[in-house]
């Protein structure tokens, strides 16, 4: 453990380091999303763009909506499914800085996946 | 002058009127979902195929195991499809509207008839889809006013694959219009297709149950899916990043 005479520099010291090791995972996360999307197909999707929300339209023919999955991580969109005949669909979104996955909302929309984030303000 | 070939199983005998319906992959897929489905709910016959290495990629379409030119013909007594499997590049589309203008001097076509969609801003939530026509001849444009089948499309712009077309088919005194149906920009619209394909069928005077287009929606969907990725790729050549139609 290096020695600081200065409590601000221990302090910035392991800020510094805690940014470098966040910014590593983001680069490991980035790269395996890469990955995941060359090995899995990706769906259409359509994105449209509101004052108040930013709304993606994915279309999942044959989708087995038992299998669906939407989160939101890292400022990403990621959704996973399976379609009836055992196809795999995966989709991976870098969402906008404005964007709040925390208000993610997820509906169906005639035959569509609507996916609504919030802007934050 | 692009070198290109019709390569023909036989010649077709039509009746006149004689109407060439032409399927592109544009906004939507509306013009190609309807002309597929065109060419197999009324049995269409595959007659013919165009050869066109200069201006086209190099892709066949291959259908139960046999490669052909992803641009085919098909017809049945007063009806040639002009039908495109793949996204015509940007750089091909005044060719290729050339093209379609010579099949329809070919083959004695007294009218050609386009379909393609409008992209809304809220589709999604839109309970009706309006359709509109585009003409490209006065004379045209009074008939289609009086039938009442669509809206006139008024004032605006069309860009991509039908835009060269309407003034191809003018400049060698051919009718030409365009059924537009508002629509998704970038993602299959098959319920757009469907009202193409109820005004079409009035206006040419042939039967369809649009509403098995309906039910097999997703599968047509889920067939076409590399179609439209490769059309997204190609909507922002044909327009400087704009829609294909927009007033």
């Amino acid at each position: 453990m290096p020695v600081f005479k200065d409590l601000d520099d221990l302090i910035r010291n392991l800020i510094k380091k805690e940014e470098k090791e966040i910014k590593r995972i983001e680069e490991e996360i980035d790269k395996e999303f890469e990955r995941l999307s060359r090995t899995f197909q990706s769906p259409l999707y359509s994105f449209n763009e509101t004052e108040s929300e930013y709304d993606y339209l994915i279309d999942l023919p044959k989708v087995d909506l038992s299998t669906l999955k939407v989160e939101s991580r890292s400022q990403k969109l990621i959704m996973a499914c399976r379609t009836k005949d055992g196809r795999e669909y995966r989709l991976f979104i870098s969402l906008p800085k404005d964007a709040d996955p925390a208000s993610m909302e997820v509906s169906r929309a005639k035959w569509l996946l609507k996916v609504s984030i919030k802007k934050r303000k | 002058m692009t070198q290109y070939e019709i390569i023909e199983k036989y010649q077709p005998q039509l009746s006149r009127p004689t109407y060439l319906i032409v399927g592109l992959p544009d906004a939507g897929l509306v013009g190609v979902i309807a002309t597929e489905y065109l060419i197999e709910k009324l049995g269409l016959k595959e007659f013919a195929e165009i050869y066109a290495p200069e201006i086209l990629p190099p892709i066949s379409h291959v259908k139960d195991g046999v490669a052909k030119s992803p641009i085919r013909l098909y017809h049945n007594h007063n009806m040639i499809i002009f039908h495109s499997w793949i996204a015509i590049p940007s750089i091909s589309i005044i060719p290729i509207a050339k093209i379609i203008v010579d099949v329809a001097k070919r083959y004695n076509a007294s009218y050609i008839i386009s379909i393609t969609g409008l992209p809304i801003q809220d589709r999604l939530n839109a309970e009706k889809l309006n359709a509109y026509w585009i003409a490209n001849q006065q004379d045209l444009a009074i008939e289609l006013q009086k039938l009442g089948l669509m809206e006139k499309f008024g004032d605006g712009y069309i860009a991509g694959p039908y835009a060269p077309l309407l003034t191809e088919a003018s400049k060698n005194s051919i009718n030409n219009f365009v059924i537009v149906v508002e629509s998704f920009l970038d993602l299959p619209d098959p319920e757009a297709s469907a009202i193409a394909l109820n005004i079409l069928s009035k206006y040419i005077g042939f039967n369809i149950n649009v509403n098995e287009l309906l039910k097999e929606a997703e599968d047509i969907r889920d067939r076409i899916k590399g179609l439209m990725t490769q059309t997204k790729q190609e909507l922002p050549n044909y327009a400087l990043s704009r829609p294909m139609t927009y007033a």
